[in-house]
Parts: structure tokens; sequence; C-alpha cells
């Protein structure tokens, strides 16, 4: 249903140009879970944000196509993009905190956006509507007419869900969704999405950088480095036999409480910097099979195994 | 991707006004504070070298015909003395400048204890401290100088003092709510379980904060004495008329507007503008490089 | 603390403010030996008449009784009499030159706020272009102008080689608004464009509005330099937090996203500045009213100045502490009221 093809985002800094997302090109099925997973600086949040077209200056998408029920979003109008916005593909931020107007009570924040996407609704219809979707994240309708301010971490994330599915989008862009809540709100958060995610039908991207998450929630798994893709593949394939170094290396360094005595690993070194990436693979300098052709020529994703794409010039050997 | 009008803008004149171009654009900390400095230190430097550099004496009547205009003998004309206004604008920055030094040094001196030392008080002493400045806070120190100054008489010390009254608040204020701020933070805690006593902290660990907002602070008191004490030169509270001073050639200047004698308001004007600039900018450029949001 | 509790703390600290400032500026008025009398005649002293003055001003009683009388006479209203000559009561007088000042400080609030929140608003949506650098300059460039002289200038662009506006004055002569009369009751503000509105006169409002143009345009501009700022730097942050983002993730229009998100959250920490601002209001009113020849408060405190005439001087500055007392309370109960936050 959305498909992303060779696109490219680029930051404007004093340092120079960023390429925070390069050449990337993937694809989300209805109904289906898609986990983008990597460290910070990787490119994840980028590309969620690019797939709406929410890039602001200095950012800018240079090139590519993302293909949405058949149209290129990139090549939208204005108005055509601000339809799609909210109501067909919806997105939940990071940190709930600072993701609600303060001075708009949640009502308003309901009512607002609904009667701005279905004009014919009234006040009434648009606050009954509100009421239904706030009591589905599990808020009481008492509190629509409550500010951000009074709501905890967990409730405004829950508001902030309630949100994104009040016009029912086909599709939802999840940037990690609870990386700023703790481990318990964390669980509801998830379990409220998943329930939701079945009866509303919903396709999900979900941006994180915890692989834990990954295992429970997502059908697929995207692993992106410097911007570039590295692996997709199912999620179970992908832990149980990753095809990229990184991608074997992330999955080791989660720890496991259950095996004594572990030496936490790492992998060593750190992201590179994007405004000066090194030639070739991104991640030569940090993997441990680099040869000479890793220095010279970017590997480009190419298919493994059934629905598996890796890029690593290892494969071809 | 469409080119937006502004980048075509950019690629006709980049060639033509780049190093300009840079300069606003960027518009940044270092820049501002660059130009600010070497403002203050040109019209320091002339007001102290004033009776060397001066080419004539300021307050001497009738050097030439009195308003004539900017000629290869004075260039920047006579006033209505038919004094020089060159060496007028060279002496004019003294008292001003002296005024505002002075009204900075007493405002930090009584400021900063105070903010540092209430917060720490805490208590009763903290909020009847907070309540006194914050009602002298929002008094316009013009005001409050034509009161004082009526009644004193115009000096330095005076004009500097009505300055300095209504400064106080404000530099109580800044520190004191960083004092507030940082004796929370977890390093304080850190210091003090290794030992450092109250004193320490203050001058060791809160003092080096402190310090850059009390430069943004003490260069925009610069700027606005400056100012104030042109505007007390304007209703007719400056010194007396002979002694060359900005505001009063700006003032007295004013008759001869009408006539179209412009150079001697031009002049003084634009010297009481450039001092009261180059504060300002330092004071910009200080702000933006302490709080990185701004870049 | 809920907003009614808020508002009841903050109206019950502006009487000790107030205080506070009386008693500052009757002790300045009495700090030098002897007393204002003396200042205010010098050498020419006769003892008789200083006596009388002494005497009728009530200066030579014992200074707790006079403190005493001051505040008296202050709670019921009376700011004391003026020195010139004929001992008149200084509180009418200050009544009668009120309005101008006010309505000098109004519209240059006005001229101060557009530019200064579309200037900063405009600086921000385009950080780090040119017009951003050049719009941040001139926030710190005007405001380095003593308020006078942009008056100055401006005197000789329109008024002497344009001649499109009048260099003084608030109206052509003999045609001051006289307001609104209704049956037994009479409405005038002393405002001349709101008076002239009300009685319908448009050729008297646009005449006033007319002299009003470059008096107020000066100071506003001036003023302007803070606003053009902080809006500039509020915008800033808030235009690129998350909930803006999210706003517009949310298919809202570009408008409601900058105006209703955006804005109207930079603005807000503005409202707490605006009691200070006030401050520099009257100060440069002051000034420019000397300079644009307007008779209002400003003018009236310079004259007694000249006049020396220290009970007049006294009555006006303590007219102005009450007043901007008065004015930071209702921007205080503003900002509460107008911030969700401060109110539940």
């Amino acid at each position: 249903m959305l498909s992303v093809e060779e696109l490219n985002v680029e930051y404007r800094s004093e340092r120079g140009i960023a390429k925070a997302v390069q050449d990337v090109s993937l694809s989300i099925e209805k109904g289906e879970t898609l986990g983008l997973v990597g460290e910070s600086g990787s490119g994840k949040s980028t590309l969620g944000l690019a797939i709406m077209r929410l890039i602001q200056p200095p950012g800018r998408i240079t090139s590519g196509r993302i293909i949405f029920e058949g149209k290129d979003i990139l090549k939208m109008k204005e108005e055509e993009l601000r339809k799609i916005r909210g109501e067909k593909i919806a997105m939940v931020f990071q940190d709930p905190m600072t993701s609600l107007n303060p001075v708009k009570n949640i009502e308003e924040h309901f009512v607002e956006y609904i009667t701005e996407h279905r004009p014919k609704l009234d006040r009434e219809q648009a606050i009954k509507m509100a009421e239904k979707m706030i009591s589905d994240v599990g808020i009481s309708v008492a509190r629509l007419k409550e500010y951000p301010h009074q709501f905890s971490g967990g409730m405004r994330q829950r508001v902030m869900i309630g949100l994104a599915l009040a016009l029912e989008p086909s599709l939802i862009i999840a940037d990690e969704p609870t990386t700023s809540l703790d481990v318990m709100v964390e669980a509801q958060i998830l379990e409220l999405m998943r329930r939701l995610k079945e009866k509303y039908q919903l396709s999900m991207i979900l941006i994180t950088h915890n692989m834990g998450i990954v295992a429970e929630v997502c059908n697929r798994v995207a692993v992106m480095y410097a911007g570039r893709i590295a692996e997709i593949s199912t999620t179970s394939m992908l832990f149980k036999e990753p095809k990229h170094p990184y991608t074997s290396m992330l999955i080791e360094s989660i720890p496991n409480i259950a095996i004594n005595d572990q030496v936490l690993k790492t992998i060593p070194g750190h992201p590179p910097d994007l405004t000066e990436l090194p030639t070739g693979c991104p991640f030569h300098p940090r993997c441990p099979f680099a040869f000479d052709r890793c220095t010279v020529e970017v590997p480009q994703l190419k298919e493994v195994s059934k629905g598996s794409y890796a890029a690593c010039h290892l494969l071809d050997k | 991707m469409k080119k937006t009008g502004q980048d075509n803008l950019f690629s006709i004149s980049g060639i033509l006004f780049r190093p300009l171009k840079s300069a606003v654009r960027r518009g940044n900390g270092r820049n501002f504070i660059i130009v600010g400095l070497a403002i203050i230190s040109f019209i320091t430097a002339m007001s102290i070298l004033a009776p060397y550099i001066s080419p004539h004496n300021p307050t001497a009547l009738d050097i030439g015909p009195p308003n004539s205009p900017p000629s290869k003998q004075f260039p920047m004309g006579t006033d209505l003395y038919g004094r020089d206004v060159l060496s007028r604008i060279i002496w004019g920055g003294r008292f001003i400048l002296l005024v505002a030094v002075t009204a900075v040094v007493i405002c930090m001196t009584i400021g900063i204890p105070i903010g540092l030392l209430a917060p720490y008080a805490g208590g009763y002493v903290d909020r009847i401290v907070s309540l006194v400045m914050d009602s002298i806070y929002a008094f316009p120190s013009l005001v409050l100088a034509i009161m004082i100054v009526s009644i004193f008489g115009p000096s330095v010390v005076n004009d500097a003092l009505a300055i300095a009254v209504v400064y106080v608040p404000t530099y109580f204020r800044v520190i004191r709510s960083q004092v507030l701020t940082i004796k929370e933070l977890p390093y304080i805690e850190a210091a003090k379980s290794i030992g450092a006593n109250r004193l320490a902290i203050l001058f060791r660990y809160i003092w080096p904060n402190v310090l850059a907002s009390v430069v943004v602070i003490a260069t925009i008191n610069f700027a606005d004495s400056i100012l104030t004490t042109a505007g007390l030169d304007f209703i007719g509270l400056g010194l007396p008329v002979t002694l060359p001073d900005w505001g009063i050639d700006l003032t007295y200047g004013r008759q001869g507007l009408a006539s179209g004698f412009w150079w001697d308001i031009f002049f003084s004007g634009t010297m009481i503008v450039l001092s009261a600039l180059g504060f300002s900018l330092v004071s910009e450029g200080m702000a933006e490089r302490t709080n990185p949001k701004l870049r | 603390m809920g907003l009614r509790a808020y508002v009841v703390t903050r109206m019950l600290l502006t009487i000790p403010m107030v205080f506070l400032l009386l008693t500052i500026v009757f002790f300045v008025m009495r700090i030098l030996p002897g007393n204002p009398v003396l200042l205010k005649f010098e050498k020419n002293a006769d003892p008789a008449l200083v006596a009388q003055y002494t005497h009728i001003l009530g200066l030579d009683k014992p200074l707790w009784q006079q403190y005493v009388d001051y505040v008296w006479n202050l709670l019921h209203g009376n700011l004391g009499l003026s020195m010139a000559g004929s001992f008149e009561p200084v509180g009418p007088e200050i009544m009668s030159r009120f309005p101008a000042t006010l309505e000098l400080a109004i519209y240059s609030t006005i001229v101060a706020i557009i530019v200064g929140v579309l200037l900063g608003s405009f600086a921000a949506r385009k950080k780090g272009s040119i017009a951003d650098g050049a719009i941040k300059i001139y926030g710190i460039f005007i405001y380095s102008f003593p308020v006078f002289f942009l008056g100055m200038i401006f005197q000789i662009i329109f008024g002497v080689w344009l001649r499109v506006l009048p260099v003084g004055g608030r109206t052509d002569i003999g045609m001051i608004p006289s307001g609104l009369t209704l049956g037994n009751i009479h409405i005038q503000t002393g405002l001349y464009t709101v008076d002239s509105l009300l009685a319908g006169n448009l050729p008297e409002f646009f005449t006033a509005l007319k002299y009003l143009l470059l008096p107020s345009i000066s100071l506003g501009l001036v003023i302007s330099g803070v606003f053009v700022r902080m809006t500039r730097t509020n915008m800033m942050e808030t235009i690129r937090s998350d909930f803006v983002t999210a706003a517009r993730a949310r298919g809202l229009k570009e408008s409601t996203v900058v105006y209703s998100y955006a804005l109207r959250n930079a603005l807000l920490p503005i409202i707490t500045i605006m009691g200070l601002q006030f401050a520099l209001l009257l100060s440069g009113a002051i000034l420019t009213e000397t300079e644009f020849n307007i008779l209002g408060l400003g003018t009236y405190l310079v004259d007694r100045i000249n006049f020396r005439d220290y009970t007049a001087i006294q009555g006006t500055v303590v007219f102005l502490a009450i007043l901007i007392s008065l004015v930071s309370l209702i921007v205080d109960v503003l900002y509460a009221y107008l911030d969700p936050r401060v109110r539940y």
C-alpha cells in the first residue's frame, strides 16, 4: 500500500550537508507492521517524517518517490497532501510531553482536527467522535476538557494515539512511541496499539531502537544504518538468521537476563558523522568482516532468500 | 525539487554580495560581539584620548562662523555658538560613558551580592528582598532620574545612581533564578558530598555560570544608561550647557532644525546611537552564544 | 493554585509594593536638609515668603506627621498642592494632562506590537536567511535610538522636507473634539481620537490621527525593537517544537499551525515583559511629548521641573508609580488567565 523508492533526504548544517536518508527503498503491505530499527542518527525518524513530507528546512527531500494508493506523495499539491495527513496516514510522536499544544484542551485538539478533515460534521458530532476515541484508548470522557499538562506521560501518549486513529487512517507511523515512557506504561501502550491495530485493520511502521519491541510486535523489520537500509526481512528470519553483520551485532548486544556472568556485548566504535560519511559501505569502519571491496563500493540491497534482503558484499562471496 | 525564488535570488546576488550576505545571514553571536567590541573600543579610545586628538577646544566660542555646514576647515561644521562640532563630538562621550560606567559599577556592587545571597538565605529574607525588587523593577529609570536629579542636581554620581537603582532588580532576578536552578543540580550535590562548603560552592560552581548572564545584563545596562543620560539632557536636566556632550548637542541643535542646520544633530545623534548599538551588539551576541537554542 | 487564589494574592501583593514606592518617593523628596521650598527659591529666599509656602504646604510639620498626612491624602485621591503661585491641587492638573499621554501610549504600543510581532514571526519562519539576519539587526539597531532623535528625523523628513505631516501638537487649532453629550451625561475621554468618534465627527478623527502619526510611530518603532527580538526568539523555539510538527501531521492548515499553535505559544511569555515595556513606554512618552509638543503628563512633568515645583513633581511621580503598579497587576493577571498551566 505504501512504497518508498530511492528516497534521499539531506540536512544542511553549519558543518556541511548531512545525508540523513540515502537511496532508501522499502514497502509495506496492508495490515502489516513494519519495524524500522537503528541507532540514533540512522535516519529512521527522518524517514518516518519524510513519508508524510514533514521535513522542514534546513532539511530537504532531494529525490525519490513515495507511492501511496497509487500516487506519489512527493509530487502532490499542498491541498491533497493535507487531506492525506491525519486522515489516511497518521503519526504518533516520540515525546508525549511536548507533542500537544499546551494552550488547547484535548477536546479542542480533536474537534479542530476532525472538522478540518470532515467539514460536513458539526461541532456536536465531532465531539461525539472524540468521546468515542478517547474511551477507546482508555481515558475517561470527562477528561476531554482538561489540558495537556494535567495528564501524565503515558496518558498523553494515549491521547496522541487517539488523535492519530480518530479518522481511521490506513497507515500509522509510530516514531519511538514508548521510548520516553517507563517500562510498565510501555507495556500498556504496546498492548493498546496491538488491540487497536487489530480492531481498525491498520498497517503500521514502528520506528524504534529497541529490538525487544520489534521481536514482539512486528511482522517485518528493516534495519537502518547511517541513512541506508542494511537489511529487510521477516521478524523471525531476522532474529534466526541475520544476513547483515550489523544486524547480528545488534541482536547479540541485547542483554539476556537468563544467562549469568554475561559480558555486555557492544558494537565497537560509534555511528558516523552524517556530514562526513566513509566511502563505500558506511558500516565498514566498525565491521569485523570488512574487506577491500567494502571500502570503495556501496553495497546494494539484494534479495538473499524469499522476502529477505540485505546490503552487504559478504553475500556475494 | 523546485528551486524557490529565494534560491534564484541568491544565485544572482551571491557572487556580488557574498561577504556581506554571509555576515548578515549568519549574523551570529561571534560577529556581533566582534563588531560591538570594536565600536566600544573605538569610542572609549576616542573619549580617553580626546585632549590629544581634538583639533579645537570644544567649549571655545566663535572659533568659526556660527552654524556653518561641514567644510574642510570644520569637517563636522560649527554649532550655533560657533564651536567646532568635530571637537565637541570627540569630547562629547566622556560624561555619558562615565555615567554609564559608574551606574553599572554601582549596580553590580549591589545587585550581584544580593542576587547570590538571597536565594541561599532562603525563607523570609528571600521573599522580602524579592518583593522589594519586584516593586522597583517596573519603575521607569528616566522618571526616577528626573526625581533625583531635579532635587540633587545633575552630576555623574546622581545620574548614575538613578539609573543604577532601577537596574539592580534585573541583576537580582536573573542571578537569583540561576542560583536557584543551579543549586538543585546533581553536580552541586556531588560537590557537597565531597565536603565543599557553601561559600566554596558559590564561588567555584555557581559564579562561573552566572558570569555569562551578568555580562549580558551589564551590556544592556550600559546601553540603557547611555540612552537615559541623553534623555535627561533632552529634558534639561543634563550638565551645564557649555560642557561638550552628545546629548546636549542633540538637544540644543534642535533649534537649528527648521533652518536646515542638520549637522550638529546628525553627528551627535549618530554617536549616541552608535555607542548604544555597540553595547547592545555585545549583549545580543553573548546572549546568543550562551543560549544554543537560538543558533 | 487556582486562578482566583492567584489573582487575590497578586492584588494583595500590590499594596505593599505601591506603599514601598510611595515611601521611597516621599523620602527622596525630603532627604536634603532644609525643605523643598528653599530649594525652589534658593538664594532669593525671602524668609517670610518661604515661611508662608512652607506652612501652606504642610512642610513645617514633623516628618512622621507629614508621612501620615501624605498617605491619608493619597488614599483620598489628593496628590498634593502645586508650588506654583496659587497652590492648585496637583491631582486635577494631572488628570487633565493624562489622556494625551494615554493616547500616545496606546497608539505607540499598537505600532510596536504590530511591527514587532510581524517582523519577529517572519524572521523566525525564515530562520537563517538574509531577512532573518536583517530583522535581528533591526531589532538591536532601532532600540539604540534615543526616541527623540528618531522623532527629529521623522519631523525633518515628513514635516519639513515633504510637508505631509504636522511636526507638533495634537490637532489643528479649534478642532479639539468635544465628545458626546447624551442628555445630562457628557462623555469626554480626553483622547482626541476617541472623542471625535464618539461625536461622530470623522474629519476631527482623521486630523487627530494625522497628528498622532509621527509621535506614535517614532516611539512605537523604538519599543518594537524589544518585541521583534522576543517574538523572533520565542517563535524560533516554538515553530520547531513537537506539537507544531504533530499539528502539521494531522493535516491542519499551515496558517492554523503557525498562528494557533506556534504564535499563540510564542507570544505568551511576551506578556510577562509587558509590565517592563510599560515603564519604557512612559520614559519614551515623556521624551516624545517634549519633542512633538504634546501637552501630556510628560510635558507637565518637564514643565514643573523647570519651575522647581517639587510638590507637583512628587505628585506626578506618585501617580506614575500607582499607574505602573496597576498595569503590572493587570499584566500578571492577564498572563495567568491566558496560560492554562497557571489556571489549573
